[in-house]
Order: C-alpha cells, then sequence, then structure tokens
C-alpha cells in the first residue's frame, strides 16, 4: 500500500474532509474545524483502502458522541454505500435517521473525489434531504427546546388541547420537549460531605492529612459541604380503562423523568408493576411499546388501595418511596375498599417527601373528590393538579421540579 | 515498538491476550500514531480499561494510571511542589548561614510529579500511556484543567515554566457516561464508542482469560451471559462478569452447565433482587437456558 491508499491517490484530501463535515454539519452532527483537521490528519496516517476502514477512521475522528452515530451512519451510508449494505455496528437506531438513497451521490465502485462531492452539495437537488423535518427533537438537543419558556412552533397551537384528541406525532414531539425542561433535576442535600474549595466547613481530618506533606503546617485549608444527591421521584400511574386516553402521554412525561432522573415507574390496574427498566430504552416509542407489551392488565379494572400496599410494603420497592417526590397519575375510580386506600394513602404520605395526584378530571367544572378512593386519599395529598393538556402537565413538572 | 498499519498492532494486541474488533483497532492505532488523546466510552465490562493496559504492554512503555473520583484535584493529577524538603532545605542554610533565594527552592529537584506531569517527562523512546479512568467521576473543574495537557501535550509550573511532552505519551480516557462530559474535552479527543461483543467474541475473550475453562463450558455461559442482556435486566451482564462465573464454575468443577447449574450459580452474573427474579423467571420459561442456541 503506497501512498496515500487505493481510495484517494486522486483526491485533496482537505477537500474531501470539508465536504463530509459539510454534509455532517448539514445533517445536524456537531463538528468543529480542530476535528476536521483531525480528520485530514487521520486520512494521512490511516490510510484507509477500503470503504470500511475509511467509515471508522471518519467515525473515529469525527463523532465525539455516540448518539450521533446514527446520523453519521446514514449519511455516509448515503455516499459510499447502498444503504442495505450499513455495517455501523448495528444497534443503534439507524432507522431514525433516514435519508433518501437518491442522494448518493458516489458508489462504491467508483472512486472517491471531493470536488463532486462539494459540487453535489452546491446543487439543491442532488443533495440528501431529510425526511423527517425534526430528527432531534427526540433528544431534546435543538437548541429552541433548551430553553423552558419556548414552545416548539408546532406545539404552540396545541397547548390547551386534551390529549385525547392530539396526534401521535405531537405527543411525540411534546415528549421531546419535556426531556430539555427536566434540565435540573430535583435534589436533596446527602447525608454524605464532599470536598468543595468553596464548601462552608473546614474538613479538619483532610487539613491536618494534607499537613502531613508540609511539615505538619496546614498550608491550604481543605474545605467540604454536603454533596447534593437527585432526590428520587416516583411515578405511578394508572392503566386501567378509565385512563385510556391519558396514558400514553404520560409515559412520555415518565420516560422524561427515568432517563433524566433516576425515577422509578410503576403501573397499576389490578396489580402493581415495575416499567423503569423497560421505560429506560433509547427509543421513545420503542421503550413505550415495551411497556404496551410488558403490562399485561392494562385497560381493565383498577385496585388504587392494594396497589399502593403493595409498593409501601415491598422490601425492595418501598425503598425508592423514602424521602421521594411521588407521583400518582389516576382518576381516583377503586374497585377495593376506601379504607384500605386511606390507610396506604396515609403510609406513602409519611415515607415520602410530597405527594403529588395528578388527576385529568380534576380540570372537569363539576368535578368534586366523591369518589371512594379519591376523596379518602385526599388528606394525604401536597398537590393535586388536573395534568389534562400539555399546559397543565408543564404544572405537574413544575411541582416535581420545585419540590 | 512501531507499526506502520492497522494491522500490525492488530496483531501485537493479539499476541498480548487483547481482542479487537475493526473499530477499536483503529481508534487504538490513530490515538498511537498521531498521538492525539482517544475518548473510549461503553457499558460497564466491555474492556475500556484493558485496552489502555493492552496498549502499554505492546508498546513496551510505563503505563500511568489515574483514577478519577469525586473531588480530585490538580495537585493529585499535576504535580506538587515537596513541601517538607523545602523546609529542609531551608534549615540546612540556616545552620550553615547561607543565604537562600525563593528561586532555589522551586526548581525541578523539588518537584514531584503526579502521572500527567510523569507522562510529559518521560523521555521515551517508547511512548508512556496514560489512562485516565472514568473521567465522569470528576468534577468539571477537572474536566476544565486537562484541557491543557491534552490539547498541547504540555504541564505549565508557574515557578518554572511550561514542560513540553518530549515523547508525546499516547492518552486514553474511559467513561462511563454517568454524567454528560463536557463539549470542550470532546472536541480535544478521537472518539469511540466500545460496543457490547457477540457471544463468539465473548466465548475467545473468556477462553484467554480463564486458560483452564472447557470449550464447551465456555460457549454455554458466553450464550447465556448474551441472552440475559436481551431480558432488560436493570443491571445487564458484561463480559467481566462471563469471566467470572466460569472462573467460579471452574473452582466449583463444574465441567457441564445445565439449567439447575446455572440457577445455583446465578448471582455470579445477575445482581439485584428483581433482576434475579427476571432470570428465574425466563429460566422456567425456557426463555433463558442454557441448551438452546440463540
Amino acid at each position: 500500500m503506497a501512498g496515500s491508499g487505493v481510495l484517494f491517490r486522486t483526491v485533496d484530501r482537505a477537500v474531501f474532509a470539508a465536504a463530509l463535515v459539510d454534509r455532517l454539519r448539514d445533517a445536524g452532527v456537531a463538528i468543529g474545524l480542530s476535528a476536521t483537521n483531525r480528520f485530514v490528519e487521520c486520512l494521512r496516517v490511516g490510510r484507509p483502502a477500503d470503504v470500511t476502514s475509511l467509515y471508522w477512521v471518519a467515525r473515529t475522528s469525527l463523532v465525539s458522541d455516540r448518539r450521533d452515530y446514527a446520523t453519521f451512519d446514514a449519511v455516509f451510508d448515503a455516499l459510499f454505500r447502498d444503504e442495505s449494505l450499513a455495517v455501523g455496528a448495528g444497534r443503534h437506531n439507524a432507522a431514525r435517521a433516514t435519508v433518501r438513497s437518491e442522494g448518493s451521490l458516489v458508489h462504491r465502485s467508483a472512486p472517491v473525489d471531493g470536488f463532486a462531492l462539494m459540487a453535489g452539495r452546491a446543487s439543491v437537488g442532488q443533495a440528501p434531504e431529510f425526511l423527517d423535518p425534526d430528527p432531534d427533537a427526540e433528544d431534546g438537543s435543538d437548541d429552541a427546546l433548551e430553553v423552558p419558556e419556548l414552545l416548539p412552533s408546532a406545539l404552540t397551537g396545541r397547548v390547551d388541547t386534551p390529549f385525547d384528541r392530539l396526534s401521535a406525532d405531537e405527543l411525540a414531539l411534546f415528549g421531546g420537549w419535556i426531556q430539555a425542561h427536566l434540565a435540573d433535576f430535583p435534589s436533596r442535600r446527602g447525608r454524605r460531605q464532599r470536598p468543595s474549595p468553596s464548601g462552608g466547613l473546614i474538613d479538619v481530618r483532610r487539613t491536618i492529612a494534607e499537613a502531613r506533606r508540609t511539615a505538619g503546617e496546614p498550608v491550604a485549608l481543605a474545605r467540604r459541604r454536603p454533596r447534593r444527591r437527585p432526590r428520587g421521584v416516583v411515578v405511578l400511574a394508572d392503566v386501567s380503562g378509565s385512563m385510556e386516553s391519558f396514558t400514553r402521554v404520560y409515559l412520555h412525561l415518565m420516560r422524561a423523568l427515568v432517563t433524566h432522573g433516576q425515577a422509578e415507574v410503576f403501573t397499576f390496574a389490578t396489580e402493581l408493576r415495575r416499567v423503569t427498566v423497560a421505560l429506560r430504552d433509547g427509543d421513545a416509542d420503542t421503550a413505550i411499546d415495551r411497556v404496551s407489551d410488558e403490562v399485561a392488565d392494562r385497560f381493565g379494572g383498577t385496585r388504587l388501595g392494594d396497589s399502593l400496599g403493595l409498593l409501601t410494603a415491598s422490601p425492595v420497592w418501598s425503598n425508592s418511596v423514602r424521602g421521594a417526590i411521588v407521583v400518582i397519575a389516576s382518576d381516583g375510580w377503586d374497585a377495593g375498599d376506601p379504607l384500605t386506600c386511606e390507610r396506604n394513602m396515609a403510609r406513602l404520605a409519611r415515607m415520602a417527601h410530597r405527594v403529588i395526584w395528578v388527576n385529568p378530571r380534576v380540570a372537569a367544572e363539576e368535578f368534586a373528590p366523591l369518589v371512594g378512593a379519591m376523596s379518602a386519599a385526599l388528606p394525604h395529598i401536597d398537590v393535586l393538579l388536573s395534568g389534562h393538556t400539555i399546559r397543565s402537565l408543564f404544572a405537574v413538572l413544575d411541582a416535581v421540579i420545585d419540590s | 515498538m512501531n507499526f506502520s498499519t492497522r494491522i500490525e498492532l492488530d496483531a501485537a494486541l493479539d499476541v498480548a491476550d487483547y481482542l479487537v474488533d475493526e473499530g477499536l483497532s483503529t481508534a487504538l492505532f490513530l490515538a498511537w500514531s498521531i498521538r492525539q488523546p482517544l475518548l473510549l466510552e461503553g457499558e460497564p465490562g466491555v474492556g475500556k480499561t484493558t485496552a489502555a493496559k493492552a496498549m502499554a504492554a505492546v508498546l513496551g512503555g510505563p503505563f500511568l494510571r489515574l483514577q478519577c473520583y469525586e473531588g480530585i484535584s490538580a495537585s493529585e493529577a499535576l504535580y506538587e511542589w515537596n513541601y517538607s524538603r523545602q523546609l529542609l532545605e531551608i534549615r540546612l542554610a540556616e545552620t550553615a548561614d547561607a543565604a537562600i533565594e525563593a528561586t532555589d527552592l522551586f526548581t525541578e529537584d523539588f518537584l514531584l510529579g503526579r502521572p500527567l506531569l510523569d507522562a510529559v517527562r518521560h523521555p521515551g523512546p517508547a511512548p508512556a500511556v496514560l489512562l485516565i479512568d472514568e473521567i465522569d467521576r470528576a468534577d468539571d473543574d477537572f474536566e476544565a484543567m486537562l484541557f491543557e495537557f491534552l490539547g498541547e501535550r504540555s504541564v505549565t509550573v508557574p515557578e518554572l515554566g511550561t514542560f513540553e511532552a518530549i515523547e508525546p505519551p499516547v492518552v486514553v480516557l474511559t467513561s462511563n457516561r454517568s454524567r454528560e462530559l463536557h463539549d470542550a474535552l470532546k472536541r480535544r479527543c478521537l472518539y469511540h464508542w466500545i460496543e457490547f461483543p457477540d457471544v463468539a467474541r465473548i466465548a475467545q475473550i473468556v477462553r484467554r482469560n480463564v486458560a483452564e475453562g472447557a470449550e464447551p463450558l465456555v460457549d454455554a455461559a458466553s450464550a447465556f451471559v448474551r441472552r440475559a442482556r436481551e431480558l432488560g435486566l436493570d443491571k445487564p451482564p458484561g463480559v467481566a462478569e462471563a469471566i467470572d462465573w466460569v472462573g467460579a464454575l471452574h473452582a466449583l468443577g463444574v465441567t457441564n452447565l445445565d439449567d439447575a447449574e446455572a440457577r445455583r450459580t446465578l448471582t455470579a452474573v445477575v445482581k439485584t433482587p428483581d433482576d434475579l427474579r427476571t432470570a428465574h423467571a425466563a429460566i422456567d420459561t425456557g426463555e433463558l437456558s442454557v441448551g438452546a442456541d440463540g
């Protein structure tokens, strides 16, 4: 293998790199100048001889986050190979960033020419176009989504629409928005102290330990402060028949809480079920489908009181409730005994830091907490919220964050 | 050691009992040849730390390791002044009635190198391999402190000036993604995400690590671990668990793994009560089983 390898005998590496980076940046992968420089350098020393090795050299030197791998694969495949030949290490979701195959300018057998790529970029017709207009909304990485007060324009008109009238796409967009909104997860003061230059307490033990190295003289005072730990959040979602139209959107909210904090999520209808692991899946839709598969009793009857009892009595699960913010999403219709519900709610309220009840029926004008379980639970609830539209769900999020 | 292509590095790593795929070997080769820091991420137990150790073994230079933790400070990473020796020097000067200047006390003699400075001062010819392990555990300000070192391969001591690397070290950073790293740090690094290996690869790795493990045992255990990962467990078992498990089975004298034996030793693979329950249930239904090949 002499010179710069088979692929690049006649190509200006810098032009080639700039063209590829331009494509990637258009597709939403953040790549700076220094990475481009590094890529050119890597092309020189790595001397990729075939498309596969070019793929690895480019990915290693250009992409600095695994979440960009899917987009990178899509752009790379569109340029250098037929989509069916994707070698990308597989498990990440290549399907989400779909590039139209007619965007592919260079066939596998043809030599790669940086100028051809540049030219292709200039003519609008040939450039790869993304089918999904907002591929990033799910990760919440879109710049516009990071400012809490701003809503993606597609959502602004829909904030007051009840969920049962929202389309699936709007729900997904909403899920992404929540993720961005949750940037500051509630925290609590931890029991342990940690070193901190600006801490209020003097760490005597560490000061003396360090003084030993300076002949017994405390040169610098070591300080410490209690560390902040993320506060536990436990979500109990009613998946019974009466909650059917709200369940899916609530799952989006829960997934955001699970992926951003360390929330535990349980569903209940006739039995209590932990779905935290299922919700942790990287892709929102897969996660929610997994939960639907796992929860066998959904849209059945409700045993609210018993489910609460099971949670507070469980040796493994009850620990997550202690000192946590508990969010119960339910309409309060319970087939069980209101007394059981009252007793278990009282116990839950004693264990938890704060109990937030989200009841979509609260919004109705004629609402009064007359349902047995709801009226039994009412004295033990800190906040009762409606959560029937997107706007009111933001109030739920605010209540969680401010706790 | 000198490598002109990735394939040569591959072979050398193989001799050092570290198995790589094309992506990882490309990343390691580039980290070595252009001496840019390499950021390795991946699930726990896929061999991020071992990659750096294997590189050091292959290159023949010293292996320097900086384990990050919450509250780690610059003096543990860069350098420290040998304060006791400085005091001693002053006392000596006093007894000899000699004049002593501040500049006499802040020389390289009184400088205690920590991993980063050691890596920069290493004279070669074989480059040092510096592993900055679990960088996500350190605080933001520590991360920011690394920028000079990662970008310029130099360490500045205000009293002495800047140390430039003689033989630039091969720097490997690892992260478990317990928090998001700063963009400025990522920008300075090559990046590779280590995927979880497939069954055949796990078996190969286990065989290298537990030499005495019988072949059918290793194959069955690897396949079992790979399938256990598909159950959606809270803490999915990694390669390290597979290695430990085969070691444990061997110590127990098991040569033929069956479902009953797997159940008995399951705690070596699955480590939380919830996950154990899920795994046992999966064995009951036959979803997770030693025999069936998935």
